[in-house]
């Protein structure tokens, strides 16, 4: 078996499983701000570091009291209406510790008549585009069985925290 | 024997491990995702098509065109096989990004510039899965317009006995299941999508007409598969592809809730030949909404009793900003 397999073979797959969930819960938690929920799926400590260039969200945010003001934060630009998703998500970890890289899709669904970009749209009604794009790095810890973020890291894509993954082997996390 | 909630699990992990390396240039990670003898095939037109084994695997054309820029992106995979082969099918979006953020409020100017299909042929090698074949081939490409109106051949997932509680295989099986719905939707095959359902399940959304809220509702198999031809009574018919996005599962091995985002993308429709190859763009992102569904678990398969729909920014999705997060059906 080659060291690529068995590095997440230690983890089962019911770990495998309640990673994959708490990190699409903290996509809806987020997405339809519900702070609450969302600071809960980081560790108490819990460390977010995102490249979101908007005042209140850009930076490191820690514990649950700074998570909180970061999903109130993100209400108030999104509108509810931004859905980020992460995909592709490759995962190792032991028994206790995990770690995964992912790509995000972050689309945003616009009314008819408040597209800010001003783009024409070929349909009526409500319609959606592709927002961004980018890469999370987590780690995870298992308390009390559950897995929960101990950090997530978010990147836009063509920053250099991405660009310095080209031409080098694959890493789950962190590099 | 059938697969295993470990072999789905590694190969979902194969899945997302060859975009990485892909998209990275990582060429002894592409190379370690498949057997000896696996190959590669792009399928198409027939003057595109390429079929690439062995150490020219590394010679791939999309890893060089990514340089850490493009992304393939593995939405969601439906799986099935024995206990040493496996095939699966997968829907994917590609992308670009076109640099950093400029100035606030800003995010990175990314672009979706394709969607289609992975088919693949995997085989446990030294207990490890691995490509045996894994197929691309481009939506509204001629040679995927043959698949329209066709049975999909992948089985739904046995998830065996009621534990008493929700198994990583039953998790898989509902996930599947959600993958199965948009396919079988988009390629015609409405047998195939009433089978996603109960016999007495039932459908109900509202997206929106001419800027005003429609409702659609079925109940039961004849029901559900008028509505299924009704939606893709669509300008986009054979174009557009329904995926489920950030899967939320909760529940107790026999029956569950669901919350998902559905994302629905188009492609443009057929390019010329000589020019279909690698097209800047040849697709976008239609809209955008969000499922409630109960799934119930009948002699092992996972089933749709109520799936529930809304787009985006109408009144029943707005709702549900700034509450706790819930399972609750619209």
């Amino acid at each position: 078996m080659t060291a690529y397999a068995a590095t997440y073979y230690k983890l089962t797959v019911d770990d495998l499983e309640g990673i994959r969930q708490v990190i699409a819960r903290c996509s809806q938690t987020l997405d339809l701000g519900d702070a609450e929920g969302f600071a809960a799926c980081f560790a108490e400590d819990g460390i977010l570091d995102t490249s979101a260039p908007e005042d209140g969200l850009t930076g490191i945010h820690q514990g649950h009291e700074e998570l909180r003001r970061f999903a109130a934060a993100t209400k108030e630009y999104t509108g509810g209406c931004v859905r980020q998703s992460a995909v592709n998500i490759a995962i190792e970890g032991d028994e206790a510790t995990a770690r995964a890289t992912s790509y995000a899709i972050v689309t945003r669904a616009y009314a008819d008549l408040s597209n800010p970009r001003g783009r024409p749209s070929d349909t009526k009604g409500t319609r959606a585009e592709l927002e961004t794009t980018g890469m999370y790095f987590d780690e995870f810890v298992k308390l009390d069985g559950r897995w929960l973020f101990s950090r997530r890291q978010f990147r836009h894509d063509g920053l250099p925290d991405v660009l310095a993954r080209v031409l080098r082997p694959f890493v789950a996390g962190p590099s | 024997m059938p697969l295993a909630a470990e072999d789905f699990a590694e190969i979902n992990q194969l899945h997302a491990r060859y975009c990485h390396t892909v998209d990275f240039g990582d060429y002894d990670g592409i190379v370690s995702c498949f057997a000896p003898d696996g190959a590669f095939q792009l399928r198409c037109f027939p003057t595109h098509a390429s079929n690439r084994q062995g150490e020219d695997l590394r010679n791939s054309p999309t890893a060089n065109w990514s340089r850490g820029h493009g992304r393939h992106t593995t939405l969601g995979s439906m799986i099935d096989g024995d206990g040493d082969t496996a095939r699966s099918l997968s829907s994917e979006i590609g992308s670009r990004d076109f640099g950093p953020p400029i100035g606030k409020g800003r995010a990175t100017h990314s672009a979706l510039s394709i969607i289609g299909i992975y088919t693949d042929d995997l085989v446990r090698i030294e207990g490890r899965w691995v490509y045996a074949v894994r197929r691309w081939t481009r939506y509204g490409s001629p040679t995927l317009a043959e698949d329209v109106g066709k049975p999909l051949e992948i089985a739904h997932v046995d998830a065996g006995e009621t534990e008493g509680r929700m198994t990583a295989l039953d998790y898989e099986a509902i996930r599947q299941l959600l993958v199965r719905y948009g396919y079988t939707l988009d390629f015609e095959d409405y047998d195939g999508f009433v089978g996603c359902f109960t016999p007495d399940g039932s459908y109900h959304e509202v997206t929106e007409e001419d800027d005003e809220p429609e409702t659609r509702m079925a109940r039961g198999h004849d029901e559900l598969r008028l509505i299924a031809v009704a939606m893709n009574d669509t300008p986009f018919r054979t174009h557009l592809r329904r995926d489920a996005l950030s899967v939320v599962i909760e529940g107790d091995g026999e029956r569950a809730r669901v919350s998902s985002y559905g994302l629905i993308t188009h492609d443009y429709g057929v390019l010329p030949e000589t020019t279909a190859h690698w097209p800047s763009a040849s697709a976008n992102v239609l809209t955008s909404g969000i499922f409630r569904d109960e799934v119930v678990k009948m002699n092992g398969r996972w089933l749709f009793s109520k799936r529930t729909f809304r787009k985006d920014t109408l009144p029943d999705s707005r709702d549900l900003v700034g509450k706790p997060l819930n399972l609750e059906l619209f």
